[in-house]
């Protein structure tokens, strides 16, 4: 096969068995809608591509693989890194152009071109977009996979480095590393796994709470978020989050939200004030687990990245 | 095999010399994948699998490139070349893999389907049952019926007509965006379709907990 890029660098994926099973059960549930097979199949090259990389993805959590997603629209999108979204588009044999639906023209990285042979055994990851101009886009305007791992990495983009370092690793916090911007409030002793299995979880106290100062725009002088953290039993760990006035102010203004998303952007709980002092809200999790609390007032809004 | 030998020991050499995740690694791996795919030196697995020898190549080679990505800095230069590498792993370990867990787990699985196979459907080697009221059925009648009339109200500013629900039910029965756009007095498509994404992705918890 020759693709008309002129930078030789692809990357061939090969349509295992695991591939079509994903694909076909997409393709049951939505009544044999025969692109959803497709879209499913470009999204898994692009996440095996990725992930060879080492990038951080989140294939079974993307919108490509939702059914509902697939009936209402036409779709490859792939979850990456905390909460974005990679367009995979499927390229068929003899076709010079890439397809792009206009519901999927908004609020991407990018638009990756997955080439699919006729026997739908390989995926050739041919390059990508930044953006979508126009609903068709010539396959001679792709760029390259090396501007795609450019893209990736770019500040405004940010995915890659997110994965590594803006993320707040909450672990680190029981051993008394804490990340820049964040300030020590409560430092409990840490028990040991046996005792805090025995204590009694009536009179629970945080291992440890940190505060960090958010500015958002209109609100003088910001909120402070605070978050404790506390191990219960087998690695599961007890997380409170705490919104509050910054230095001064004894009570937040209305209609200041927090939400809490998991991996996938969605939103999994969330407060908002009314004549309220504080805005407060618990959960747990296990060591691994990704979450984002978003704290917005208005049209500013602030996000933070977690994991336990 | 000279001269991709040439290509890939640099590529391996600086992939191994950057850290995990930085782009120097990446572009370098993405590089001596590309080439090894492209060199046509990659062995097959052994013709005895019959049948299953196209699914055992892939199957095999997919764990290849994975592992080779992951596990760069195992390569010894010393020892020999990249491709000898690549075909000692393939032969020993990955075809052998592959070959089992598709005649223990494979077998249950439904086969892969190609491009003719899902333009001939119905296809007996795979089974559409339709469930008493399909997916695409139950999303048309709770669009249709609003019980929380959301789908309705939430519309294109100034434009009650082109609602969510109109434009949904339009994409269900198979409407394209020019067309949709035509029905709404020549709204312009980019303004139908981002007003319809966001809107899809504010509705879909909505769906999820009416279809469960």
């Amino acid at each position: 096969m020759t693709y008309p890029i002129s930078n030789s660098m692809i990357f061939t994926v090969p349509l295992i068995r695991q591939a079509h099973n994903l694909a076909q059960k997409v393709y049951q549930t939505t009544n044999g809608i025969k692109q959803a097979y497709l879209n499913v199949l470009a999204a898994y090259a692009t996440d095996y591509y990725l992930s060879c990389l080492g990038f951080t993805t989140h294939f079974e959590n993307s919108e490509s693989q939702d059914p509902i997603y697939q009936i209402l629209s036409n779709t490859g999108a792939l979850t990456i890194g905390a909460g974005k979204v990679l367009e995979c588009r499927p390229v068929l044999p003899e076709t010079e152009a890439c397809h792009i639906p206009p519901e999927v023209q908004k609020d991407r990285l990018g638009y990756v071109a997955v080439a699919l042979n006729a026997e739908l055994t390989e995926a050739t990851i041919l390059g990508f977009y930044p953006q979508a101009h126009q609903d068709n886009m010539p396959l001679s305007q792709l760029e390259s996979l090396e501007a795609l791992i450019e893209h990736l990495h770019s500040p405004q983009v940010d995915f890659a480095s997110k994965a590594k370092s803006s993320v707040v690793r909450l672990s680190h916090w029981l051993e008394n590393t804490i990340d820049e911007g964040w300030e020590i409030m409560n430092n409990w002793v840490v028990p040991t796994p046996q005792f805090a299995f025995r204590s009694r979880t009536s009179q629970v106290n945080p291992a440890i709470e940190c505060r960090k100062t958010l500015q958002l725009e209109s609100l003088d002088p910001g909120v402070d978020l605070i978050i404790g953290i506390h191990p219960i039993q087998d690695g599961e760990i007890e997380i409170n989050v705490e919104v509050s006035p910054a230095n001064g102010s004894s009570v937040l203004p209305d209609n200041v939200t927090v939400e809490v998303l998991d991996e996938t952007d969605k939103v999994v709980m969330e407060a908002i004030t009314q004549t309220t002092h504080k805005l407060a809200l618990d959960f747990s999790g296990e060591p691994g687990e990704q979450f984002t609390i978003k704290v917005a007032y208005g049209e500013a809004e602030v996000t933070e990245v977690f994991v336990i | 095999m000279l001269e991709f030998d040439e290509q890939l020991r640099p590529l391996a050499l600086t992939a191994q010399k950057h850290p995990p995740l930085s782009k120097e690694r990446q572009k370098a791996l993405n590089q001596l994948i590309s080439v090894l795919q492209q060199s046509g030196g990659l062995c097959s697995p052994n013709r005895t699998y019959g049948a299953q020898y196209p699914e055992v190549k892939d199957e095999g080679r997919s764990r290849l490139f994975k592992y080779i990505c992951e596990n760069i800095d195992k390569y010894n230069a010393d020892k020999g070349e990249v491709l000898q590498w690549a075909n000692f792993l393939l032969q020993r370990r990955f075809y052998i893999e592959a070959y089992r867990d598709l005649n223990t787990e494979g077998q249950s699985r439904p086969p892969r389907l190609s491009l003719d196979d899902l333009d001939n459907l119905p296809n007996p080697q795979i089974r559409i049952e339709p469930p008493e009221e399909s997916m695409s059925q139950e999303l048309r009648r709770l669009l249709e019926e609003d019980p929380e009339n959301v789908f309705k109200t939430a519309h294109v500013q100034s434009h009650p007509k082109a609602s969510f629900q109109f434009i949904a039910l339009q994409k269900i029965n198979g409407y394209a965006w020019d067309e949709i756009s035509q029905q709404l007095h020549n709204i312009p498509v980019p303004t139908l379709s981002s007003f319809y994404q966001r809107s899809l992705k504010k509705f879909i918890p909505f769906f999820r907990d009416y279809l469960s």
